[in-house]
Formats: structure tokens, C-alpha cells, sequence
């Protein structure tokens, strides 16, 4: 976490910090932070309608040029995850938690299902009989 | 205008050594740009170019459109070496200096800068340790309001807390619409800062957004490799 006090943050210094979120080098950094904020939501660490740090700061927050910062906030724009506000500051867009859990679990289900099929695992009943015997074991 | 450097049709050479012949490139405004090459073909030559310290022996280079010149150094802030800075001084003597010298100097920030760094005003240049002097050149080109700062191997020779504290130094203070060019061997460290990448080979500039260059699945360190080797 990054710590930038409200006073100096404005003349962009910064105060303390602790551990950098280590990107994968050969995927587009703008699109690892926007999954990052994603997952925030998800998590409940940023809830609906609540206000985003300014640019700047999370530029200092991921080690990142405000330029791969605006590209990620452009991107969860598109993605009606955050809504920009004029002069004002980016919110998360209300029911993005829900909207966003039920992609991911879509693309959970879709992953699971193509592993399945991977593996010679075709038929209906073959699979429920898994995620049955998968559920008892939790 | 989206470029903020233009070159057109550079020459430099010292003695029998040709470093440019006849090299056109522009490089974009508000971007942190990565110069990178190999030892010896002319990165901090080129640096010394842009802030009129050499001069091209042909062609033209320009900044926001007008000619490098004594006229331009105002527009460009050069990073220090600690043996440019005079070991008498105090810092506060320093960064007085500096703001004598450049009317776009920000003394405000600079003090701010040294609260952060914890470096006391009253401390004389010469008896600060290495790094202590890197800091003090590194806070005073940042605190200019400059459209182009030039940074010629900010991070070399430091150790790895004081690396990190320059990466995160130097992107808190990116001057909105300026561009940073910053010329570095460490790929590894500096590369999530780039928003542009500018190799120079011999008598050749290859050139990309690092962006583009990871959506095509590389890492910016296999892009540098692959330009160099082919």
C-alpha cells in the first residue's frame, strides 16, 4: 500500500510504501491494472459508488506513467465498470459488483467446462456427476 | 503539434568516429520515453544534443518547433551528476542556485522533495554519501516546470531501496504535457515506467509504444533483444 498524505499528494510526493504489485512482463500493463481494480470490486474493497484515486496517485500506487493509468481507467470506462465525472473524479458504476461477479463466474464456468472437454469429459450427466462429488468433498 | 522533439537529418561525429549520419526521428510530447542502445552508439550523446550541450554538426534538432539553441535550455531540464554539483554548498546553496538560475524553478517543491528524501538543508554537498548526492541532482532537475527532462542513466550504481525510491520520485513528479527521456541499460527496472520505447542502433532509431509491444505477448527486455540482433 501507498501512503501519499492529502497536502503533499497535491505536488505529487510521496510519503511511504510498501509492496509493488509485480506485473507480468508481456501483457499490456493498462489491461493488469484494470483487472486489478476489478477484483477490487469484486472483493468488496471498493464498493459501489465509490470514488477512485486520482490518476497521479495511482500512478505512484502501481509504479506505472499516468499515461498506462489513464489507458486502464479508459478501459473499465468501456467496460461500464467505473464512470468518469468532469472535474469531480471516476466512481464505480452502481451494480458493478454484481455485474462483474457474474462474468467472472460465466468465464469460471466456461474454463471448467473446456478443461472438461480437454480431457475426453463430453457428456452432461459425466460432468454434473463431478462438480456433485466435488461439492461433497469441500 | 504531438511531437515535442524533432531531428531531422542529423550528423555528429568526434574525430573519425561517425555516431549519427543523417538520423530523422521525432519523439512524442507527455510520454516517459526509454532510450535505449547499446554502450558507445550515442545515447548520451544524443541527450547532450537535446540540451545544447554539444552540437550536431549537421542537421536540425528542435524542441516545441524552435531550434535547439541556448535559447532552448530553459525548456530543458538536464539530469546532474554529483561531480557537476559544487561541493562547498550547502543544499540549501544548491537549490538556491538553481532557482537563480531557471526562472521555471519550483523551490517549493524542491524543499518537499528534500523533507521526503530526509535530506538536511543545512548539510554541505561534499559530505553527503553517494546516494544522498544522486537524490540532491535527481530533486533539482525534477523541480522544474520544463517541457523536456533529460535523465541519462538515473539509476546506475544505486543500490535497490534507493532505485525504487527514483522510480516512484520520479513518477510523482512527471510534469503534465512534458516528455521524459531516459536513457538506461536497466530494462528490468525501469520498464513498467516507459510509456514509449527508442532504441538506437548504429545510424538507425526503432521505435514503439512499450504497450504494443507486451499486447504482442513480449516482454519490452525479448522487443530491446530482438531490435539489437537483427
Amino acid at each position: 500500500m501507498v501512503t501519499v498524505h492529502a497536502e503533499m499528494a497535491s505536488l505529487g510526493i510521496i510519503i511511504s510504501k510498501v509492496n509493488k504489485m509485480s506485473f507480468k512482463d508481456s501483457v499490456p500493463i493498462y489491461i493488469q491494472i484494470a483487472n486489478d481494480i476489478k477484483e477490487q470490486v469484486v472483493s468488496g474493497k471498493l464498493v459501489d459508488g465509490e470514488k477512485l484515486k486520482s490518476v497521479r496517485e495511482y500512478a505512484v500506487f502501481y509504479e506505472v506513467t499516468p499515461l498506462t493509468v489513464q489507458r486502464a481507467m479508459q478501459l473499465l470506462e468501456t467496460e461500464s465498470v467505473i464512470q468518469a465525472k468532469k472535474g469531480i473524479g471516476s466512481f464505480i458504476v452502481l451494480g458493478a459488483r454484481s455485474t462483474l461477479e457474474s462474468m467472472m463466474i460465466h468465464t469460471h464456468v466456461k474454463e471448467f467446462v473446456r478443461g472438461m472437454k480437454n480431457m475426453g469429459i463430453h457428456t452432461e450427466e459425466s460432468v454434473l456427476e463431478l462438480v456433485k462429488e466435488a461439492l461433497t468433498d469441500e | 503539434m504531438n511531437d515535442i522533439i524533432t531531428v531531422s537529418n542529423l550528423s555528429k561525429r568526434y574525430g573519425r568516429n561517425i555516431v549519427f549520419d543523417n538520423l530523422s526521428f521525432a519523439l512524442p510530447r507527455g510520454r516517459v520515453i526509454g532510450l535505449l542502445g547499446e554502450n558507445g552508439i550515442g545515447k548520451t550523446t544524443l541527450l547532450r544534443l537535446m540540451a545544447d550541450i554539444l552540437k550536431p554538426d549537421s542537421g536540425v534538432m528542435a524542441i516545441d518547433g524552435q531550434i535547439i539553441s541556448r535559447h532552448t535550455r530553459d525548456k530543458v531540464s538536464f539530469l546532474l551528476e554529483p561531480v557537476n554539483l559544487y561541493r562547498f554548498m550547502q543544499v540549501k546553496d544548491a537549490i538556491q542556485f538553481y532557482k537563480d538560475f531557471f526562472d521555471d524553478f519550483d523551490y517549493k517543491k524542491a524543499i518537499m522533495l528534500c523533507e521526503e528524501f530526509k535530506l538536511g538543508l543545512s548539510r554541505r554537498v561534499e559530505f553527503l554519501s553517494k546516494g544522498n548526492q544522486e537524490r540532491l541532482c535527481l530533486l533539482l532537475s525534477l523541480s522544474r516546470n520544463a517541457s523536456v527532462f533529460l535523465l541519462d542513466e538515473p539509476l546506475a550504481g544505486l543500490d535497490p531501496k534507493i532505485k525504487r525510491d527514483f522510480v516512484m520520485t520520479i513518477l510523482a513528479n512527471i510534469v503534465e504535457k512534458a516528455s521524459m527521456v531516459i536513457a538506461s541499460h536497466l530494462i528490468r527496472d525501469l520498464q513498467s515506467i516507459f510509456d514509449d520505447i527508442v532504441i538506437l542502433k548504429k545510424n538507425e532509431v526503432v521505435m514503439a509504444p512499450a504497450e504494443d509491444i507486451r499486447a504482442q505477448g513480449k516482454s519490452v527486455e525479448d522487443y530491446y533483444l530482438e531490435v539489437i540482433e537483427r
